[in-house]
């Protein structure tokens, strides 16, 4: 089912319109929100790369990768989607104040590693590497695990 | 016979209910064990939490190599499972000496030095063999006891539900067609019982009614007849004393005329079939049958004579009965005149008369006769002319019509034996 979906896409798109288009692009480039949130948040890093992803000429993503493995993902009004440090800390300050005091009390020594911002969500890894799931106000809802 | 109703719905419910709780008790268990290991694997996905926690706070906790009273183990490993995966695994208890099984849960975390650790939880869980025994044997006594219940409910209930049912039968059975036994009215609120009473008790009314209606007609018949044959035999009686006829005539006349009156008997034996039948000699009266009997001995003592006739009766007791008199004097008439009549010349006639009993054996040229037959009308053994062949119908009529007396006949050592005995004491 999934093969014969591909190909199904893959004679859709082939031709003038491309699935996925990749662009590197500038710091400058990125949405005017976007650039501001990094610049608040992560000023010592050094951007490696900036990708622009987009699919289908509409949905459109930033790809932001710090020196140290951090990526940031944005969408396209330049609202954060996803922090991933990569099993390492990433800064907490754009973090609602009720999950940071969640996880010191009830995980204390851990750190968030990574957070992901759904619709209604945020879904957030600690460093043991249990994943806890917040509403958009922050209470807790459950462990994943 | 065939089943009752009651065994035949149980038998079809016990195989039923057989296959409703086998169906039943596969359902229960998957439901069961799915909701234990649902519950019991909660537990460990709990104590997973805690221990990573732990783990954080107190770094010693990362060094538990072995399943302790702890009941989990951390283990450094290189690949992260970060799944939770669980299996059940048979291991070892001390309390029972025996394998029992566990339910295993298998993960891994982040270490507070970044190094991925793999973790083993277990638990002990439910003994599925065991829960399965124990969970047939429940099953087994739960069905044996619901076949129980159901055979009393059955028996109570039904047998309640029925009795009209039965009462209707058991009527039915002993129900003689124009015997004037009654089907009882059933005493029911069940709907169709009340119908299937009615249907009854009209069919039977219909039956008896016409059959009244048929022996009247035979009676009415018979009695019409006397007159037109009473008047040809004293026309023809006139016509024989007027002296005009020839010799040849008059012997002619003289025959149809001996014709005749053996009609007159036939038609009149006919109308006192009719008669007892219809129950028209209603009065009773104490009757001794010794006296009864010695008073046909009087009138049938020439013909007896005639006939060379030995009697020999043995009276120890006299048999008397609270019945209509004419009756029995019919009943015992026709058969001393039967003993007379189909005796051989010269023959012997034993009469005993006991206190529930009167029997009169005749010797004969007659081999035995059918007794299934030959009280049925008309039945002659020869083609005798001069019997109606309804003397033995009317004996059994007579004896029908009073239900604690029997007519029985059997032969014994040449002689046939004819026996009027009271029934309970027959028995």
């Amino acid at each position: 089912m999934r093969i014969l979906l591909s190909v199904l896409c893959l004679v859709a798109f082939s031709g003038p319109l491309q699935a996925q288009k990749v662009q590197k692009i500038e710091l400058n480039d990125l949405p005017e929100k976007a650039q501001a949130f990094i610049q608040k948040n992560f000023t010592k890093e050094k951007a490696r790369y900036i990708l622009k992803e987009t699919e289908d000429l509409l949905d459109i993503e930033y790809k932001v990768a710090f020196l140290d493995k951090l990526k940031i993902k944005f969408d396209k009004k330049g609202e954060w989607k996803e922090v991933d440090g990569h099993r390492q800390a990433i800064p907490t300050r754009f973090i609602p104040e009720k999950i940071l005091n969640y996880i010191k009390k009830s995980f204390p020594n851990n750190e968030v590693v990574k957070i992901e911002k759904g619709r209604k969500s945020y879904e957030v890894e600690i460093s043991n590497g249990l994943e806890l799931e917040f509403d958009a106000n922050g209470n807790f809802i459950k462990i994943d695990s | 016979m065939g089943k009752s109703l009651k065994t035949y719905t149980l038998k079809h419910l016990v195989y039923i209910l057989l296959v409703v709780v086998a169906v039943w008790a596969g359902l229960f268990y998957a439901f069961i064990l799915d909701e234990v290991y649902d519950n019991v694997d909660d537990g460990l996905k709990n104590q997973k939490i805690n221990i990573i926690r732990q783990v954080y706070i107190d770094s010693t906790v990362l060094q538990t190599r072995e399943f302790g009273i702890n009941q989990f183990r951390i283990l450094p490993t290189d690949t992260l499972l970060k799944a939770n995966v669980f299996s059940k695994e048979m291991i070892y208890m001390e309390y029972d000496d025996e394998m029992e099984p566990y339910r295993v849960l298998r993960t891994g975390f982040y270490a507070p030095n970044g190094l991925p650790y793999s973790l083993e939880i277990r638990t002990s869980t439910v003994e599925e063999d065991d829960f399965l025994i124990n969970l047939t044997i429940a099953l087994v006594v739960l069905y044996l006891l619901i076949v129980i219940t159901l055979f009393l409910v059955n028996s109570f209930v039904l047998e309640r539900a029925l009795k009209p049912l039965k009462s209707l039968i058991k009527d039915l059975q002993n129900y003689k067609f124009g015997g004037g036994s009654r089907v009882k009215p059933v005493n029911s609120t069940v709907s169709e019982f009340i119908i299937l009473d009615q249907k009854i008790q009209e069919m039977i009314d219909r039956n008896e009614n016409l059959f009244l209606r048929q022996k009247q007609f035979i009676e009415n018949a018979s009695h019409e007849l006397q007159t037109p044959l009473a008047i040809t035999i004293n026309k023809l009686d006139l016509l024989l004393e007027n002296g005009e006829l020839n010799e040849a005539q008059s012997t002619e006349i003289g025959e149809t005329k001996n014709a005749l009156l053996r009609m007159v008997n036939l038609n009149r034996s006919l109308l006192m079939l009719s008669r007892i039948e219809n129950r028209q000699f209603e009065e009773k009266e104490m009757v001794s049958i010794r006296a009864l009997f010695d008073e046909l001995l009087a009138e049938l003592d020439e013909i007896m004579r005639f006939k060379n006739l030995t009697l020999h009766q043995e009276t120890r007791e006299d048999f008397t009965l609270y019945a209509n008199r004419n009756l029995l004097s019919i009943l015992v008439s026709n058969l001393l005149r039967n003993a007379i009549r189909y005796n051989t010349a010269p023959g012997r006639i034993e009469v005993h008369i006991t206190k529930n009993e009167f029997s009169i054996a005749n010797t004969s040229a007659l081999p035995p006769l059918n007794p299934t037959i030959i009280f049925e009308r008309f039945y002659k053994y020869s083609s005798d002319n001069n019997s109606s062949g309804l003397g033995l119908s009317i004996a059994e009529s007579i004896i029908k019509t009073y239900p604690e007396l029997q007519l029985d006949y059997s032969y014994r050592e040449g002689q046939h034996f004819f026996t009027i005995s009271l029934k309970s004491q027959a028995k």
